[in-house]
Order: C-alpha cells, then structure tokens, then sequence
C-alpha cells in the first residue's frame, strides 16, 4: 500500500523526499488501518459463514420437523402463492401414486373438491385476518379437517399480514366410520322393516278379508309372506356375519380341499338362477389342475357364492365363467361375467360395507339387490383366511372380473 | 272408480298394497320407479299416489318434486310411504308437498285404506298431516 501511495503522488507531481517523514507516519498509519480492517473482515466472514451455517442447519431441521407432522401443512405468502408443503400435505394431496412436491392454490383447490375452492377461503382469511375451521372437506378419497390461519408480524408497531397458513388433518377412517354406523341404522332398520311389513299386511289382508280371498290370491299372498321370511333371516345372517367376522368372533375352521369342488357345488345351486335369466354359468377346465388350498370350506363357498350370486344379478343373457389359476404360494379364483359391468367411480368404494355399486345416494338405493354387504362380508373372509380379493376389471356395458386368493396346502413331505 | 297409482320398488310391497286396495275396490296401476311412475303419472291420472321414498334411479322425493313442478299433476294427492323414519326426510317430504307420510311398517292394511280415503276427501284443502 505504501509503494502504491508514494508513486501515485510521484505521478502527481508531489516531491516525495520533501514530505517524506510525514507521509512515511501517515503511510504507515494507513497500513496499520489497512492490515486491521483485514482482519477484522477476515473474522466477519468467519462469523458469517458460522452464523451462515447455524441458520442452514436451523431451517434444515424446521423442515424435517414439519416433514415429521403427520398433519399437513401448507404456507403461503401474502399474494397469495404457497411457499412450503409439508411432506403429510404432499402425501395427502397426491393420494396414493403421485410424486408431485408442489403446487399452487388453483391447483390444490382442484384436487381437494370441486365445491370447494380453497384459493377463495385462503384469500378470506387474508382479508380478515380470522382462523377458520371446516370440519369434513373431501380430498380424493380422503376426509380433511382443513385449519385456516393468518399469519402477522409486527412492522413498525403494527401487525402486517405475512401469508396464511393451512393446516390439514386426515380424519378419513374417523369419517367413514361414523359414516357407516349411521349408515347401518338407516339400512339396517329400511332392510328388516320392508319383509316384516309385507309379512303384517298379507296376514293382516288374510286374517280380516279371508272371504273376499280368491285361491290365486292366497297363494300369491302365502308365498309373499314365505319369501319375506326368508329374506329377512338372510338380512339377518348377513348382519350377524358382520358383526362376527368385524370383531374376530368366526373361528376359521380351516381343512385342505380342492377348489374346483366347491365351484361345483356353488354352479349347482345357483343353475336354475342362471336359467332363469337366460345365462350360461360354467366352471373353466383350469379349475381341476389346481393345487389343494387351505382355507375354511364353508366359507369359502360362501365367497364364491357372493361373486357368482352378483356376476348373474348383473348379467343377462350372458355368461359367468369360473376360473382358477396357481401363482406361487397362492391359488387365485376369477368370477368373469358379460353383464352390465361398472363405471369406474363405482370401483373404489365396492368393497364398502353397504356399498351397492354406482350407488352414492341412499335413497336411491335399490332395495331389491340385498344388503350391499356381500362383497364386505366376502373380503373379510377371504382377507381372514390369509388372501385377497379385488375387482380385476370392470367396464360398463362389457362386464367384470372379480378374483380372490387363497394360500395353497402344504404338500405332505 | 277412483284410481291409485303405487310407486315402490320393492315388488312385495308393490304387490301387497296393489291387494289392499283392489279389496277396496280402487282402480289401481303401479310403476316400480321415479321414471316409470312420471310415465304412468300422465298416463293413468291417478286421483292419489302412494310414493315411496328409497328407489333406484329416480327417487321418491325427486319424484315427488316432479310431480308437484307439473301443473297436470300439481294437485294429486301424494302420500309418501317410507321404512325410513328419518326427520330429515320426513321434513323434506313436507316442505316437497306431500299430503301425509307414512312409515309403511307402522300401519295395517285397513289403516292404509283409512288414510288414503280420508286424503282423497281432504284433497284441494290446504296442510298436510303426518301420521
């Protein structure tokens, strides 16, 4: 710094050697000042870089904190467009395959219900500047509880909004049980009441009007009251079924046996079914060649008559086929039909307790197809005797496949 | 003759109610849907419609609101017949503009006949009951 000093002042005309001791003082003042300051820079960065690194590490474990919360959680700014989505939130807002980490309020808005348009509450918060809470907010196949929050700070004495933040609690088995159990009282009391009254008002009509009765009628009537009976202690077995199999009170009696068997038997039973809607019920050949399951029988045949009972239901003038297939240490049964088949809104809810397919509203129910529990009954026997069952395919108009799975036998040996 | 039209899927109730009320000498028609009872609304006129609530396809309470929005069909008496006792819908049915609401498990046949005559009586006068 000295040599740079003295020639620029040489350049500019200055007779150095005159002033020389003064400005040899200043100059080495100035170094000092010079080599101070650059230390003193050297000890800043140093600190920044520490200070740098504290606070790299500090949002680091703020967010794998928020990744940790199992609720969601979504920040956004002022204007307002997210800036942070927690791990739970992304896992909510993708649903079961996506791999999206983020998106704008449009966006999440689309995917969390039609009806329901978050942009427009996350702007309402901003503009109150009030929490809100919506209770049950339908996300995909989830049920949310969504917590809307402003966010403040404090800016020259008075509190600027700085974002919103969005708090979203999956609450789906919550919802779906409440559901159902107020479900079951719905259904369960329209179930029972329809045969019972059929049965008190033909044998009311008898009792007072027998004379004005003719022979048709009665038997008419008779056999009204006998089918009423009979679908009242299948409701009830269903019901009762449920509740056992739900609460583990069914004891699997498990056995070896040949699947193709019990096909038969359930393809004898349900013939004259078939006829009488024209279909062709039949067991596929690949159903003799597979290995011996274990399972329990009874409620095995149970499930297989549930699939096939539904494939002809659906199907008229058609075909059922029964067919089977070995895959490692599971044998897999298929109940494929060429009836009406199902729109895919209707998939994902069939295995529901109650659940009749492309039924979303309970007062369009049909009545006469059943309960709506034999393919929740037929998964929890199936699910309980150590396999699966799922729908394979379905498309309207084409028909569907089901298919259910059991463990194979231990071989002897 | 007066004419009754029955609106159930269920076919037993169907055929139960069809009995009592060709006992009672009634003329009577029946459609196992919201659809096919409108159809049979305009059709057959019936003087009452008995209307239950839960059916496939177009359910009673749509049905309902159908036959109340149709100035042919506006002043038809409709009881609607329900295993479903819920006040939400039994409130619904009234709101709609249903003459009586029954819970069908509730009520014998002779009852049955009871309120639909005294509906038919009553018919054009203002209110409805619920029994």
């Amino acid at each position: 710094v000295q040599d740079l000093l003295r020639s620029q002042l040489e350049d500019a005309g200055v007779n150095v050697a005159e002033v020389s001791e003064p400005v040899a003082k200043l100059l080495s003042e100035v170094a000092k000042t010079y080599a101070s300051m650059q230390a003193e820079q050297a000890q800043s960065q140093k600190t920044i870089k520490l200070r740098s690194d504290q606070l790299i590490s500090s949002v680091g474990q703020a967010y794998s904190f928020l990744d940790q919360l199992h609720l969601g959680l979504v920040m956004c700014d002022v204007f307002p467009q997210v800036v942070l989505t927690n791990y739970a939130a992304q896992s909510m807002l993708n649903g079961k395959s996506g791999k999206k980490k983020s998106w704008t309020l449009e966006e999440m808005s689309g995917i969390i219900h039609q009806d329901w348009n978050l942009a427009d509450k996350v702007k309402t918060c901003l503009r109150e500047m009030l929490p809100m809470e919506f209770k049950e907010v339908p996300c995909g196949e989830l049920v949310l509880r969504l917590f809307i929050a402003p966010m403040s700070n404090k800016i020259n004495e008075v509190q600027q909004p700085i974002g919103v933040i969005i708090l979203m609690e999956n609450i789906t088995e919550q919802a779906v049980m409440a559901r159902s159990k107020d479900e079951f009282f719905f259904i369960a009391s329209h179930e029972l009441r329809t045969p019972l009254t059929a049965i008190r008002g033909n044998s009311s009509l008898i009792l007072e009007k027998r004379d004005k009765i003719s022979a048709d009628m009665m038997n008419g009537m008779l056999h009204d009251i006998h089918n009423s009976a009979v679908r009242l202690i299948d409701i009830v077995n269903d019901f009762l079924d449920v509740s056992a199999l739900e609460t583990g009170k069914i004891e699997m009696r498990t056995e070896d046996f040949e699947l193709g068997d019990v096909v038969e038997e359930v393809l004898r039973d349900l013939g004259s079914v078939a006829a009488d809607k024209g279909n062709k019920l039949s067991a596929d050949s690949s159903l003799a060649a597979l290995p011996l399951v274990i399972a329990d029988r009874q409620r095995t045949k149970q499930v297989i008559y549930n699939l096939v009972g539904n494939a002809l239901k659906f199907t008229e003038h058609g075909q059922v086929v029964v067919s089977g297939k070995s895959v490692g240490s599971l044998v897999q049964c298929f109940v494929q039909d060429t009836g009406q088949g199902m729109s895919k809104e209707s998939h994902r809810l069939l295995f529901r307790k109650f659940q009749q397919a492309g039924d979303t509203n309970l007062l369009s129910r049909d009545s006469t197809r059943g309960t709506g529990l034999g393919l929740y009954i037929s998964k929890l026997i199936v699910e309980q005797s150590g396999g699966t069952i799922r729908l394979e395919s379905s498309e309207p108009g084409k028909g569907s496949v089901f298919c259910f799975t059991l463990p194979v036998a231990h071989q002897p040996g | 003759m007066q004419k009754i039209l029955i609106v159930d899927d269920d076919p037993q109730m169907q055929k139960l109610y069809d009995r009592i009320f060709e006992m009672e000498e009634f003329q009577v028609d029946t459609a196992d849907d919201g659809r096919s009872g409108m159809d049979k609304v305009r059709l057959f006129r019936p003087d009452v419609i008995l209307l239950d609530i839960m059916m496939k396809n177009v359910s009673g309470l749509e049905m309902l609101s159908q036959i109340k929005a149709d100035s042919a069909s506006r002043e038809i008496p409709v009881v609607v017949l329900s295993n479903v006792s819920d006040p939400k819908i039994v409130n619904e049915a009234r709101v709609k503009g249903a003459s009586q609401y029954v819970v069908k498990s509730e009520k014998e046949p002779a009852d049955m006949v009871a309120i639909v005559k005294d509906v038919l009586a009553n018919s054009g006068a203002a209110g409805a009951g619920y029994m």
